[in-house]
């Protein structure tokens, strides 16, 4: 009895998983997490470039579990809607600047006269004079930490938040993003 | 600027929805500084920066409130039993664990417990964690709870 009422309601889940016009709940969510792992919740799809999958949704309510790209991405983008200010590079933006270097990174995320393809087709239309720029950082493919740079009052502030205040991840980051690797117009000599 | 922030311990793979808590309030921030993430710290802030990213993920908007200390038990609010985990802060842990290795220099985080005169090195100051398990441990077994009693019931 409780396998038959456990497939139908697993069919009814399965039925309405277009939450187009209504918000889904989080439970709802969750039990779809064992039918169908690997397909995007069609609600959060706005972006149509960043897919969150029940599964990655059911990863980032579960205790100890690691979160992907795509819940942080969306994230960031849901936040730029409280502020339009508000900025973020993607999240291959660092790994980039550690393997070819600053000005291709430059040209890749960043919207200028010489910017790739990819910076122009993007939604996220950030120039070094964005005032808020959020930047997810991940360390040795295992670590999230962020890094957030502000412009306040003509002076441009970098704000490095680690949950493990590890020294070292901290001067490794900050050798990254010193004036001389990246930009004196990014990253200005007075800088904090 | 490294902003420092409470490291709890079990680390349960938090990275990420605390840096995006990071992230939030130093970007949203009027006037942000070193400590503006200090009053969100919570011994269940892994499990409350994941639900809060949820929440925001299914409401499309980032809701701040909820980020509030006394709304916590809203976010919280939810039958998963692994919102019951709370970890302990690093920085709380007993202060004779910096001073195990003599020679070196002990490195304190910011928000470490210092003892600066060489007698309470010598002698540190055990501080322990607070948890519950803690306070109830430590409760004076001759303590008597003020509990008010209530007058005899008359059974006639």
């Amino acid at each position: 009895m409780v396998q038959i009422f456990q497939s139908e309601h697993q069919t009814i889940l399965s039925n309405n998983l277009s939450f187009k016009h209504t918000k889904p709940k989080i439970s709802d969510i969750l039990q779809l997490a064992n039918i169908h792992p690997e397909k995007p919740i069609s609600a959060l799809d706005d972006s149509k470039i960043y897919y969150i999958t029940h599964y990655s949704f059911y990863q980032l309510v579960k205790y100890g579990s690691t979160i992907n790209d795509s819940i942080i991405q969306t994230f960031l983008s849901y936040l730029k809607k409280t502020d339009p200010n508000i900025y973020s590079l993607d999240t291959n933006f660092y790994q980039d600047l550690i393997s070819h270097g600053w000005h291709f990174a430059y040209q890749k995320y960043f919207l200028h006269s010489n910017s790739f393809q990819h910076a122009k087709n993007t939604k996220n239309k950030l120039t070094l004079l964005s005032p808020i720029i959020v930047i997810p950082l991940h360390i040795g493919g295992s670590h999230w930490v962020s890094l957030t740079r502000r412009i306040i009052s003509n002076k441009t502030f970098f704000f490095y938040a680690d949950d493990l205040n590890n020294p070292t991840t901290a001067t490794n980051v900050k050798n990254q993003f010193i004036a001389s690797v990246t930009s004196s117009l990014y990253n200005p000599p007075d800088s904090e | 600027m490294i902003c420092p922030s409470f490291t709890y311990l079990p680390h349960s793979n938090e990275c990420g929805p605390r840096s995006l808590l990071a992230a939030s309030i130093y970007s949203t921030h009027p006037h942000p500084s070193l400590l503006s993430i200090i009053p969100v710290m919570h011994p269940n802030i892994a499990q409350i920066s994941r639900w809060w990213i949820a929440k925001s993920l299914i409401d499309k908007w980032v809701d701040f409130s909820s980020l509030a200390p006394e709304g916590y038990n809203q976010v919280s609010m939810c039958s998963i039993s692994s919102l019951t985990h709370m970890a302990t802060p690093y920085d709380t842990t007993p202060i004779k664990i910096s001073y195990q290795s003599e020679d070196s220099s002990p490195q304190h985080s910011p928000f470490s417990f210092s003892s600066s005169s060489e007698e309470e090195s010598k002698n540190p100051i055990e501080i322990t964690p607070l948890s519950l398990e803690s306070t109830s441990s430590q409760r004076d077994p001759n303590h008597q709870s003020i509990r008010p009693t209530a007058p005899p019931f008359n059974s006639k």
